[in-house]
């Protein structure tokens, strides 16, 4: 038997349908962004620029209903494939990079569903048996970046065309976690909260320290996925819930402080914090669609990040080890001071004097008016949601007027105080230099010298010496020999 | 009948050459053809036979005990179907780039044919190695044909480590006769059962390093690089495409019939041989300048990925391997095709010289472009396809290294084909070096070589596309089923 056919092909439920939505909604809204980003001179570029999102979109909704984990598995590496034409057109390297990180995490993947076809008999979708589940685990571990398994995410998002961006984070990292939300079972409960704690605090506390804005945002996203992943540990209805409610909300208001990173980088050439600044007088529109996406990541009341943050604490008082909570906790404050040091540095302080405005970018023309639109999109359902979150709320069991309780409201204004403050002391020093804690990245490309051994190994091997094949070969057969 | 006309045809064909050549001086590409088609007929025919009605035929009337017996099943066949195709591929390239004037290399061509025919077909051990050493010494003659050094280097390395594995195989048929008396491969599947454990171990270690050393895996793969790459373009492509896959057959064969319910180390042998190649071939491959070359490491991991499913000792396993040696067949050859007549027109085997064909030879580039992909594995491409069976046998059989490192080959595979690619598209003529941009040549129209290599890359896609459908399943299970049915196929030739 070479296949089972005993699943059925689709599996359409609640969950992968508001995902399908996310995603037709979020590659409608860069679309509509693109025209006002895109510089490519060729048609056949221009073609890949605005058709590859949309091939990105069908291969996700493939895979979002998607029966079994090996229909999964295809379409959510097609869906990688197209992104990663979209990135080839910007930088080679992080597209490699891209690639290469989504095949392995397929290959784990993949393994793990042929072990589970071989131990069970199906492969459809749904918790695994204990023993095979950290193939998964691994596997969609690289999309949804868990620790050291996001060596790719903070390069990749950073260095991609923005409207990538926008969908990586918004969406093709969600895919990750939509499958760990299907895989959730008892056996994740230890694992999954303990790898969301450890993102949520790691994430916030490297985004503290880029001056790239895009990097920056490249880890919140690693931090507001572990909000994501704990909520997802906590294994019960509400904890899925609650974990979904974040995703879509996260996908909505990081999709958003992309593109808005984006306009940054068309009018004033640079992402770099430290020397952009005073945007918020010459671009005001897009400053307030920034304001609305920041506060939601910071979980300001009234926005859909408060609304969905507030329920994944819900759902955390619902298991017994408290640590989790002040973690998340502690990710909160480190999200609103550096979101406080990107609106201070991009919007408000005075630029460096250097730096000029490309006019054709600047509001009024044209590009400036797809930009705004693309991104009043989600910044739209981003207020909606946290105004009237009845809907995540109702499938978690909870009443929406719940999540607005004094119990939610003032850890979220304490937070707020916090941070707000915090960044306030410590401006001076956010505003000097560099700080750099060396990621798994650089790591890993210091590691590749050690492949160097190997290779010479492999070299050497084949020397071309006719009398060392001989040897070799009939040193092999010796050994088959006495092997056997 | 048919059998006997599959490896007759083309011997004779082979024989027949020589006294055209004398008597008009010029051979006509019609009549090369012409031989071609019959062979190929011929053995298309014998697959036929073997698939709806497995058949045995016996030469000279003699009992299966004494003589030879050629034995068509659907293994066979399938493998027939593959060297029809992808001979047929190789002569067609081979007659618009020589035409018919050398007489030399197609009466080789022929020779090969017939003794790959034989290799498929028969069901005697020691006939088996006399059809290989026919095929070692046209396939020998043929890579060292250009008579360029590198050519004649590569023909004289293949020429030594070829002969050593021939003295494995021999060593082993001769180790096998003196303890059972018979030669016969559905008498000696019994016969062996009974003889003493460490007999059958000798036995065993050198029929599989034997075979192993023609298949070209990796910790013995030494010759296979040169060979494959030195050889013309088209000798290149049946070298890889066909001629690794008879000794595939070979291997697959002996082994199950011989060692699977007497000695199941073979398999676990051969599944870490097939392991190491995976890891070996592409890791090399990663570091080759020369095109050919890196398509020849190539070669040598996705045997690795061949050798993995025999290793899993299963039908789902044979199944999976037989679906993926023919499509590497499909993949390499295109490959090897396509990069040969890229490299020709550019004058060079360096991929970084390899640039600006985007703008020049669209079409081929994107056929490239559609043959790698499916060599890496994307779906639903055939290569992905075939790779998601062996890591499902692999599964099946209750381990998980072997579909992990196939898991890391497809990143490494990646690695190496984008680069490729990415030279390709790359705009080229790069006067950074200072060098003179080479001479344009005149673009020689290669219609017959594209028509091939496209219909291979739609080939792929075809197949990739059927693998999900059940009638196509069945087909490929009943190849897996064949090969491992030891006993239907002793109830074959003895007539039991």
């Amino acid at each position: 038997m070479m296949f089972d056919t005993a699943h059925e092909l689709f599996r359409i439920d609640t969950f992968s349908m508001v995902m399908s939505a996310l995603v037709v909604f979020m590659t409608v809204a860069v679309s509509i962004y693109s025209p006002g980003y895109c510089e490519e001179r060729t048609t056949f570029r221009r073609a890949v620029f605005y058709g590859a999102p949309w091939l990105f979109c069908l291969f996700s909704c493939l895979g979002v209903v998607s029966g079994s984990w090996f229909m999964f598995t295809i379409s959510v590496e097609l869906s990688s494939l197209a992104l990663f034409f979209i990135i080839l057109l910007q930088d080679p390297k992080a597209a490699r990079l891209y690639i290469f990180s989504q095949l392995l995490g397929a290959g784990f993947l993949l393994t793990g569903t042929a072990l589970l076809g071989a131990l069970t008999g199906a492969t459809a979708i749904g918790p695994v048996p204990g023993d095979i589940l950290w193939l998964f685990l691994t596997g969609l571990g690289f999309k949804a970046a868990f620790p050291v398994l996001h060596f790719w995410l903070p390069q990749v998002h950073g260095k991609a065309p923005t409207p990538a961006s926008a969908l990586l984070s918004g969406f093709a990292v969600k895919i990750g976690v939509f499958g760990i939300a299907r895989l959730v079972s008892p056996d994740t409960g230890t694992v999954l909260p303990f790898l969301g704690s450890v993102m949520a605090i790691y994430g916030v506390g490297q985004a503290l320290l880029q001056h790239d804005a895009k990097r920056l945002l490249a880890y919140h996203t690693v931090s507001q996925l572990g909000y994501i992943v704990t909520a997802l540990g906590a294994g019960t209805s509400l904890g899925i819930a609650a974990g979904f409610f974040h995703t879509v909300a996260h996908a909505l208001f990081k999709g958003l402080l992309f593109l808005s990173v984006g306009t940054l980088e068309k009018v004033y050439g640079t992402k770099d914090l430290d020397h952009l600044g005073g945007a918020a007088r010459e671009l005001p529109l897009t400053f307030s669609l920034f304001l609305v996406g920041a506060l939601a990541i910071s979980g300001f009341p009234g926005f859909s990040g408060y609304a969905s943050k507030a329920m994944v604490k819900a759902a955390l008082y619902e298991i017994p080890n408290p640590l989790w909570y002040w973690a998340l906790q502690a990710a909160g404050v480190g999200t609103v001071i550096s979101f406080c040091k990107v609106g201070y540095f991009a919007f408000i302080r005075e630029r460096d004097p250097g730096l000029r405005p490309h006019r054709e970018h600047m509001p009024g023309g044209r590009k400036d008016l797809m930009r705004n639109t693309g991104m009043a999109l989600p910044a739209a359902a981003t207020l909606t949601l946290g105004i009237f979150p009845g809907f995540f709320a109702g499938l978690g069991g909870l009443e929406s007027n719940s999540l607005f309780g004094m119990k939610d409201l003032l850890p979220a204004a304490a937070t707020f105080a916090l941070g707000i403050s915090l960044f306030w002391i410590l401006r001076k020093w956010f505003g000097s230099g560099k700080h750099e804690i060396p990621d798994i990245d650089t790591l890993i490309s210091k590691g590749s010298r050690l492949s160097a051994p190997v290779f010479s190994i492999l070299q050497s091997m084949n020397c071309g010496l006719l009398r060392f094949y001989i040897v070799a070969v009939v040193a092999a057969g010796l050994a088959l020999m006495f092997l056997m | 009948m048919t059998l006997v006309l599959a490896i007759m045809l083309p011997l004779l064909s082979a024989f027949l050459i020589p006294f055209f050549h004398l008597a008009r001086k010029t051979l006509s590409a019609g009549l090369i053809s012409i031989m071609g088609l019959a062979s190929i007929s011929a053995a298309l025919a014998a697959a036929y036979t073997g698939w709806y009605s497995p058949a045995v035929s016996l030469m000279g009337g003699w009992a299966p005990d004494i003589g030879i017996a050629l034995v068509g099943d659907r293994l066979s066949s399938a493998f027939l179907l593959l060297t029809s195709i992808g001979s047929g591929a190789a002569l067609a390239c081979a007659l618009e780039k020589f035409g018919g004037g050398p007489w030399r290399f197609y009466a080789l061509f022929f020779l090969l044919l017939g003794s790959m025919n034989g290799i498929l077909l028969t069901g005697d051990l020691f006939n088996l190695f006399v059809f290989y050493e026919i095929f070692s010494v046209a396939a020998y003659l043929l890579v060292a044909f250009s008579m360029s050094w590198q050519a004649l280097e590569a023909g004289l390395k293949y020429l030594v480590l070829g002969t050593i594995g021939a003295l494995f195989i021999l060593l082993g048929t001769a180790f096998t006769f003196m303890a059972t008396g018979v030669l016969n491969m559905a008498l000696l599947a019994e016969a062996l059962a009974s003889i003493p454990r460490e007999t059958l171990t000798a036995i065993s270690a050198c029929l599989v390093l034997g075979l192993t050393i023609k298949t070209g895996a990796f910790p013995v793969h030494f010759w296979l690089p040169d060979a494959h790459s030195s050889a013309q373009t088209a000798v290149s492509a049946l070298l890889s495409g066909v001629l690794i896959k008879v000794s595939i057959y070979a291997l697959m064969r002996v082994c199950y019939i011989f060692f699977l319910g007497t000695n199941g180390t073979v398999f676990l042998a051969i599944t870490v041989t097939g392991s190491l190649s995976v890891l070996g071939g592409h890791l090399m491959a990663l570091r080759q300048d020369d095109i050919k070359r890196l398509l020849a490491y190539s070669t040598v991991a996705q045997i690795g990925y061949i050798l993995i499913g025999i290793g899993c000792a299963s039908a789902a396993g044979a199944a999976a391997a037989v679906f993926h040696a023919f499509n590497h067949m499909l993949m390499k050859m295109g490959l090897f095709i396509t990069a040969g007549n890229l490299s020709e027109e550019k004058g060079t085997r360096e991929i970084c010289g390899l640039t600006g064909l985007w703008k020049s030879h669209p079409v081929w580039v994107a056929v490239f472009a559609v043959l790698s992909a499916a060599i890496v594995g994307i779906p639903p491409l055939n290569g992905f396809m075939s790779k998601w069976f062996i890591i499902l046998s692999s599964a099946g059989a209750g381990t998980v290294i072997p579909a992990l490192v196939i898991a890391a080959g497809t990143v490494i595979s990646a690695a190496y084909y984008l680069r490729i690619l990415s030279a390709f598209i790359s705009p080229g003529e790069g006067s950074s070096s200072g060098l003179p941009p080479s001479v344009p040549r005149k673009p020689r129209r290669r219609s017959i070589s594209f028509a091939i290599v496209g219909s291979f890359a739609l080939l792929c896609l075809v197949l990739g596309v059927m693998a999900f459908s059940p009638f196509f399943r069945e087909c490929f299970s009943s190849i897996g089923q064949t090969a491992v049915d030891v006993e239907a196929y002793v109830g074959l030739v003895t007539g039991r």
